[in-house]
């Protein structure tokens, strides 16, 4: 993959023009994608030298999207990653991660109380680490709109971490070990519902298997319209932002979706802020890694959406929702949450905004 | 999982200047356009300057672009035989320009500022160049470090953006210190209001402000800006990100093409189809071992040598594109389908650098929409 990338690459620079975390952060600390993915390997450049600069990439694609030759530049970024961490040692908070997968199976501890999940019903339902440990709200909202379209939910017991994070970190050996733990599980299901983006692309492209994003799984049911929602809600400005793979890996066609279910919404108007495509700074290992970073990437973006007059960020990505809230500017919610507590029978949702 | 089928009457393949321009004529007859795109268009990466000569039907494109680059500041200089200078000093012939786009015209003594960490102008060579040619008067290099990112959006409201107003207030304070009448500066402004953005750091500045010819930058986003907006406010439906993967033919016509977004596939049905998916560049072609091939229709390839480039390789990749028949697409095994046009260039020897740019590319979006109107 790499030496097609480098054997593709016609230089036109469009990758450093539309790089969110080069624009962010100036060339001197992230060179961008083409040095990176193509230019380093090239010229067999002194990998401990490109460290710091390949722990910024957020694995965001954007680079991919805008390049002629729709080269995939993320993977061949991460395939540099793997390389430089063969021997060295990784950043402190990517460390405890791999700490907690060796004890729990999963990225992260719970902060607090976890959404108990059936464990039998129709619809197997992937919660995902960070939903399950970090917004437990999500996996409210997402049991609840899956019961909304008819489905009964339920998650395996002893589900493992998809692998995503490992993947974009390239940690082979414990992907490999997570990954046959998962496929025993999910052994007999070849649909599953996933309210991570992350998850989802994951659960397609090394389990073989067709899952849904959570927004494809109940847009696609087709049982939610106008009156399934509440028309006696205040009306709010909302922002929509776009998680990158969500956007870009599982398709666009999703963000779509996502619209057409906010269009649903009584008294919701959907505000634009120019930036909806921009990445929230904490895929692709950053936040573990550098989470500075994260944060001034998240806060470019909840400072537009503030400037445009949304009074609440809605993102279809709970890993996106936590980058995104960290800055504290704006409340942030997953769209599942607002989706279900604007539901006219919503079941189960006992969790506040964050 | 599948996505729910569509369906529309025309469905057009790549949403640079012909596909936006076809899509534009054709919606804006009535007919439902859906416009299926894969992302960087070469329009997008183009100088977006525009040559009318040896145009068919230039009266008509020039009423056509002029018309849809009104509410976006471009193509609003009178019409007319004109030589635009590029961003490495060569002369470009140019029949439609932009207010602020640098002819060979004007005073003589120009002061051509470039930004640091800006790419896209470098004064010294810009001007180490034009020093060589006779035909573009004294220039003089002049080097700023404003901190300035290399896009800024000027917006589409009354008024320019608050970010486009900080940067023409600094640009107009460096500027100030120059000698010349006129200054060259990289073209930075975006979005339908870049023009006037300019044109409130000529009144700040008191000088003439225009920019050079540059590929890989900001005029070429414009012009795809524009073209998309155009496409866009006359009906036509846009489908971004995603990528035509197969089609099914019913005897010597394609009804339906299979498109993949993201994880997902789904199927559009169609009445008539236009092929505006550019050769190599785009990817509307492949470079296989035998050289380039379609690799989704099954279409025959023509190859037509219009020019040549430095790249004997190159040069044989850009003469090929998509066999037709009266606009119509040829199979390989010779037979016309019926229902599937090309348009811009895919057609073989439209493709830039070799083909003549825009004005041919805009000439046959227009030809391809009667063409289909006809059939429909």
């Amino acid at each position: 993959m790499t030496s097609r990338t480098m054997d593709g690459c016609i230089k036109c620079g469009a990758c450093v023009r539309e790089c969110p975390v080069l624009l962010q952060e100036g060339q001197d600390r992230f060179p961008g994608p083409r040095r990176l993915a193509v230019e380093g390997p090239r010229f067999n450049e002194e990998l401990s030298a490109l460290r710091s600069p390949l722990e910024l990439c957020t694995t965001c694609a954007r680079c991919t999207a805008a390049c002629p030759s729709a080269l995939p530049l993320p993977e061949a970024l991460v395939q540099v990653r793997r390389l430089l961490y063969r021997e060295k040692p990784r950043p402190e908070r990517q460390e405890n991660m791999l700490a907690n997968i060796d004890g729990t199976l999963r990225t992260v501890l719970p902060s607090g109380p976890v959404t108990e999940l059936p464990s039998t019903g129709d619809v197997l339902f992937f919660p995902g680490c960070i939903g399950h440990g970090r917004y437990p709200e999500g996996i409210t909202s997402s049991l609840s709109l899956i019961r909304a379209v008819g489905g009964r939910p339920f998650a395996p017991q002893g589900w493992a971490c998809c692998g995503s994070p490992l993947e974009k970190i390239g940690d082979e050996q414990r992907l490999a070990r997570l990954e046959a733990h998962n496929k025993a599980l999910f052994r007999g299901f070849d649909t599953v519902v996933t309210s991570c983006p992350g998850c989802t692309v994951q659960l397609r492209k090394r389990y073989g298997l067709d899952p849904q994003h959570i927004i494809e799984h109940i847009h696609g049911s087709g049982r939610l319209r106008r009156s399934s929602f509440d028309h006696g809600s205040p009306p709010i400005k909302v922002a929509l932002h776009s998680p990158c793979h969500l956007a870009r890996v599982v398709g666009p066609h999703t963000l779509e979706m996502a619209r057409d279910l906010l269009d649903m919404v009584p008294g919701v108007d959907v505000v634009s802020t120019g930036l909806e495509d921009d990445c929230c700074g904490g895929g692709g290992g950053v936040a573990s890694a550098r989470p500075d970073v994260a944060e001034r990437m998240a806060a470019r973006k909840v400072q537009a959406a503030v400037e445009a007059g949304a009074e609440l960020l809605l993102a279809p990505c709970p890993f996106c929702v936590i980058n995104l809230g960290r800055t504290g500017l704006l409340n942030v919610q997953d769209l599942t949450v607002f989706l279900a507590s604007r539901l006219l029978k919503a079941e189960g949702i006992y969790s506040p905004i964050p | 999982m599948d996505l729910p089928e569509t369906s529309c009457d025309v469905l057009v393949v790549g949403n640079g200047a012909a596909g936006c321009l076809a899509s534009t004529l054709l919606a804006k007859r009535g007919y439902d356009v859906c416009m299926v795109s894969r992302g960087t268009t070469s329009t997008s990466l183009s100088t977006s300057r525009t040559s009318l000569s040896g145009v068919s039907r230039r009266k008509e494109v020039t009423q056509l672009l002029r018309g849809l680059g009104a509410a976006y500041g471009l193509f609003g200089s009178h019409p007319g035989k004109g030589e635009g200078i590029t961003s490495l000093g060569s002369v470009v012939r140019q029949d439609l320009s932009s207010p602020h786009d640098w002819l060979c015209t004007g005073p003589e003594r120009t002061a051509v500022l470039g930004l640091k960490g800006n790419a896209d102008l470098d004064p010294d060579l810009l001007c180490r160049m034009a020093g060589r040619c006779d035909s573009i008067g004294e220039c003089r290099p002049y080097w700023a470090d404003l901190g300035l990112p290399s896009s800024i959006d000027a917006g589409g409201g009354p008024t320019i953006t608050r970010e486009s107003r900080v940067a023409v207030e600094e640009l107009a304070e460096a500027i100030s210190e120059m000698d010349e009448e006129m200054v060259i500066i990289p073209p930075l402004f975006l979005g339908p209001r870049h023009d006037l953005a300019l044109s409130i750091l000529e009144r700040s500045s008191g000088r003439f402000i225009r920019e050079a010819a540059t590929p890989l930058s900001n005029p070429g986003r414009r012009l795809q800006a524009c073209l998309e907006r155009g496409a866009l406010d006359s009906g036509c439906r846009l489908l971004g990100d995603r990528q035509v993967i197969g089609s099914l033919a019913q005897g010597h016509e394609l009804r339906e093409v299979r498109i993949m977004s993201g994880l997902r596939e789904g199927t559009i049905r169609f009445g008539a189809l236009v092929l505006a998916t550019g050769n190599i560049v785009s990817g509307g072609l492949q470079v296989g071992c035998d050289g380039p091939y379609d690799p989704v229709f099954g279409l025959a390839t023509d190859t037509c040598s219009t020019g040549s480039l430095r790249s004997p390789a190159l040069t044989t990749a850009l003469s090929v594109g998509i066999r037709n028949r009266e606009g119509r697409a040829v199979r390989k095994d010779g037979s016309v389908m019926q229902n599937v046009w090309v348009a811009g260039s895919a057609c073989p020897g439209l493709s830039y650098p070799l083909g003549r740019g825009l004005g041919h590319v805009a000439s046959s979006a227009l030809t391809i929409a009667e063409m289909v109107r006809g059939y429909l």
